[in-house]
């Protein structure tokens, strides 16, 4: 054991809490910001007229602008203010750098200005939590260093000896998003505001949701975890209920964590084995995560009372809970039988909100009613205002959940069911909206009801800080030096209590699940069989996909028929691994809030494409798919064609010297010959608009493998 | 050689290999925070979330 305090020497220092207080301002402004949008977004698709017809508003750029939002801005700051609170009390030192502090917080708020801006203006990778541009993610890169070095030179310049297990859990968040944000941002640039993939197909896929599932990981789980284990014991003024349980709970889930991305592409064409990896370590995630939720509603006992009268409690006893409930959904949705079911729905989507608004915004709220009256020296204005933003937070994410659940297995029954002689009962999506339209009704409100708590947070919080004022906070302690080793310690200052040596092990541990599952799958060639017929996309197609992207189709649509007989019928043919392999990135998509579009590719006319896409309830009744005018007056612009092509040939698609020389040409050549057909059938000539691109790449999708491989070595380029 | 060494693995048993290498860290971890003796060291430990007295100004 540490000699008492009191016997050794001691020296004062102050708190740096005016970056906390700058953090915790953030996270409740963000908050509610990107909140709003989700509720906008929840409502467009109940009426597609809330598009407004506007491209900044349509439902395809809000969804991303909306996820970041939360994900980044209001969970990010609240990740930032409650670790920078809470490491300088656990290390007894102010934060290394006041400087880097202030870097970190107005470059991290630049960012979430500079993505707001570009998602709606149109400009992303398209892929999920990380659709943000090159220029972007470098600098999310610097600023993320920047918290790096400001958190390890606080550990560095500690007086207390051992690394308490909140520190941990901020470790390996720290080590883990860094790892993962440069791998999944690997891209090769063609302009300032575009960039292409360097992995391509499933390959890129089996990379997106590596990153995805542990961004879920170690961005909305474990600095969480690192403040419940903070947080927790002093609101509860309990110590933690087990310290063992919690070195099982974080060694667990660094280990297992890492493993389990690949649940996110069960019956796709990824390989068996990948899949497999994925489903036997998600089942195993579930014996830490209850054991993490164990310890934290544990720290409780003997204190339970207090959950009647202390608004903070009920808000970290509610998070920890849906944390249990979140983290044994998701194994289950992981075996595959239940994912045949699950994937692709809105149980997807309930099953998210329940992590995030359960696990993440309850205990960030319960984090903010804590911190606040400490970091301005008052106390809270109202109990009873926190106790009514409490219920109806509660209530909300229940009708939210509920009826996302509800939704979810609807529709996914809906996609499965045959009639007595063979055929889809609901052969159309339109046959389909009616069941879901109510529960889309019921989810709106209940984010409304969600938001409405938040409103009264802000009140609440706004009229506690009016009544206190900016608190300096001293404390004192004995230097590291003067503190003698403790019995029982020398292992443990191995393992824990050297910050250099634990970083090692947890970026070991981090490391390995990622190695397994990613190395074979670049590695090995066999794991996607080439298929000869299979071409690069036209440079016209190639403009039109990047409009696909840049719209975010790929939030409504996937690319990727299941080998489900369900799926065969509606969609045709299921998607083969070699399919993919010039797709940059690829779109295989998590959610069909529309059809899957794989094979659409000469299922209808270029008439269709254009009625469709000018107004979708012209030719599918019921759609609540937005309108895009803009795509009928926006010039096609081909500046960047040649590069765009050229990047390709560079990442490996066979384009020959006269394609790339010759790339503008041939995108002219192919948008005259759709625009005349269309010009043909009375319609205006759109030869230089950007929805003849957008025509050709549909027109492309899934049809290479209808047709016989080509003669001679020399490829060739598909498309019309 | 590499594409052949990598060509001629069962990749399937992958999963299998996992498994027994998160179980038996998993193992020893469980041995190493149970052994005896150690419980009033793990009882410090939990308290340090509440070791932080400071005094509060403007």
């Amino acid at each position: 054991m540490t000699a008492p305090a009191a016997d050794l020497p001691m020296e004062e220092f102050e708190y740096d809490d005016a970056i906390v207080r700058k953090f915790a301002v953030a996270t409740a402004f963000w908050g509610l910001i990107g909140m709003l949008v989700g509720l906008l977004a929840a409502f467009q698709l109940v009426a597609r007229q809330l598009n407004f017809d506007v491209p900044w508003l349509t439902f395809g750029r809000l969804r991303p602008l909306h996820t970041n939002a939360v994900i980044f801005a209001f969970v990010g700051n609240a990740i930032f203010a409650g670790t920078y609170y809470s490491v300088q009390r656990l290390m007894k030192a102010r934060l290394f750098s006041d400087k880097l502090s202030k870097f970190h917080f107005w470059g991290w708020q630049l960012i979430i200005v500079s993505a707001a801006v570009t998602f709606l203006a149109g400009i992303t990778t398209s892929k999920e939590y990380a659709e943000l541009e090159w220029p972007i993610d470098v600098a999310i890169a610097v600023v993320w260093i920047a918290y790096a070095i400001n958190f390890f030179g606080t550990l560095a310049k500690r007086r207390e000896r051992h690394l308490y297990v909140a520190v941990w859990f901020y470790i390996a968040s720290i080590i883990a998003v860094a790892l993962l944000h440069v791998v999944n941002s690997l891209a090769l640039p063609v302009s300032l505001t575009k960039s292409y993939s360097v992995f391509a197909g499933i390959q890129d896929a089996l990379v997106q949701w590596w990153y995805g599932h542990n961004a879920v990981a170690f961005f909305l789980t474990t600095p969480f975890l690192g403040l419940m284990y903070y947080f927790m014991p002093k609101a509860a003024e309990r110590p933690v209920y087990s310290y063992r349980l919690s070195i099982v709970h974080f060694w667990g889930l660094v280990f297992l964590y890492l493993w389990a991305g690949p649940h996110h592409l069960l019956y796709t064409a990824l390989p068996d084995w990948a899949q497999t990896l994925g489903t036997i370590f998600s089942v195993m995630l579930l014996a830490p995560s209850w054991g993490g939720m164990i310890n934290g509603l544990l720290t409780l006992r003997g204190a339970w009372d207090k959950l009647r009268t202390d608004p903070v409690l009920k808000f970290f006893v509610a998070a920890i809970t849906f944390y249990g409930l979140s983290t044994f959904e998701g194994p289950l949705m992981s075996l595959k039988s239940v994912n045949a079911l699950s994937h692709y729905t809105n149980w997807t989507v309930g099953h998210a909100h329940g992590g995030a608004l359960g696990w993440n915004g309850l205990f960030t709220f319960g984090m903010l009613y804590w911190l606040v009256p400490r970091l301005w020296n008052t106390k809270l204005h109202s109990q009873r205002m926190a106790t009514a933003h409490f219920w109806l937070g509660l209530v909300g994410i229940g009708f939210y959940v509920m009826s996302m659940w509800v939704a979810g297995i609807a529709e996914g029954l809906m996609w499965k069911a045959f009639d007595a002689e063979g055929r889809l009962v609901y052969g159309t999506w339109s046959d389909m909206l009616p069941t879901l339209n109510p529960m889309y009704i019921v989810r709106g409100l209940g984010g409304a009801l969600y938001i409405t708590g938040v409103v009264l947070m802000l009140i609440n919080l706004y009229k506690t800080i009016k009544s206190g004022s900016p608190a300096t906070t001293r404390a004192s302690a004995p230097a590291l030096a003067a503190r003698p080793l403790e019995a029982h310690g020398k292992w443990h200052r191995l393992l824990e209590g050297k910050p250099l040596a634990f970083t090692v092990w947890t970026t070991i541990a981090v490391i390995i699940g990622g190695a397994f599952e990613i190395i074979p799958s670049l590695a090995i060639e066999s794991n996607v069989p080439t298929i000869a017929s299979v071409k690069p996309y036209t440079p016209l197609e190639v403009e039109g996909r990047d409009i696909y992207v840049s719209e975010g189709c790929y939030n409504c649509h996937s690319q990727m028929v299941r080998p489900f007989r369900a799926e065969t019928v509606r969609y045709g043919e299921y998607s083969k691994a070699g399919e993919f392999i010039y797709d940059r990135p690829f779109q295989f998509g998590s959610r069909r809030i529309g059809p899957d579009l794989h094979r659409v590719g000469g299922k209808y006319p270029d008439f269709w494409h254009y009625n469709h896409m000018l107004n979708p309830e012209s030719t599918s009744e019921g759609s609540i798919m937005p309108r895009y005018p803009w795509l009928y007056e926006d010039a096609l612009d081909l500046e960047l064609t040649q590069a765009k092509v050229k990047a390709f040939r560079m990442l490996g698609a066979p384009y020959s010297d006269q394609e790339v020389d010759q790339a503008v040409a041939m995108a002219q050549a192919q948008a005259k010959t759709i625009a005349d057909g269309l010009v043909a059938q009375g319609l205006p000539d759109i030869h230089d608009k950007k929805i003849v691109a957008l025509i050709a790449y549909l027109q492309r999708l899934g049809t290479d493998i209808k047709k016989a491989p080509a003669a001679g070595a020399q490829a060739s380029l598909g498309g019309k | 050689m590499k594409a052949e060494i990598l060509s001629r693995t069962e990749w399937m048993t992958l999963p299998l290999v996992a498994v027994v290498l998160f179980m038996s860290i998993f193992v020893l971890m469980l041995a190493w925070i149970a052994r005896p003796g150690a419980r009033d060291f793990y009882a410090a430990r939990g308290r340090m979330a509440l070791d932080d007295e400071e005094v509060r100004g403007e």
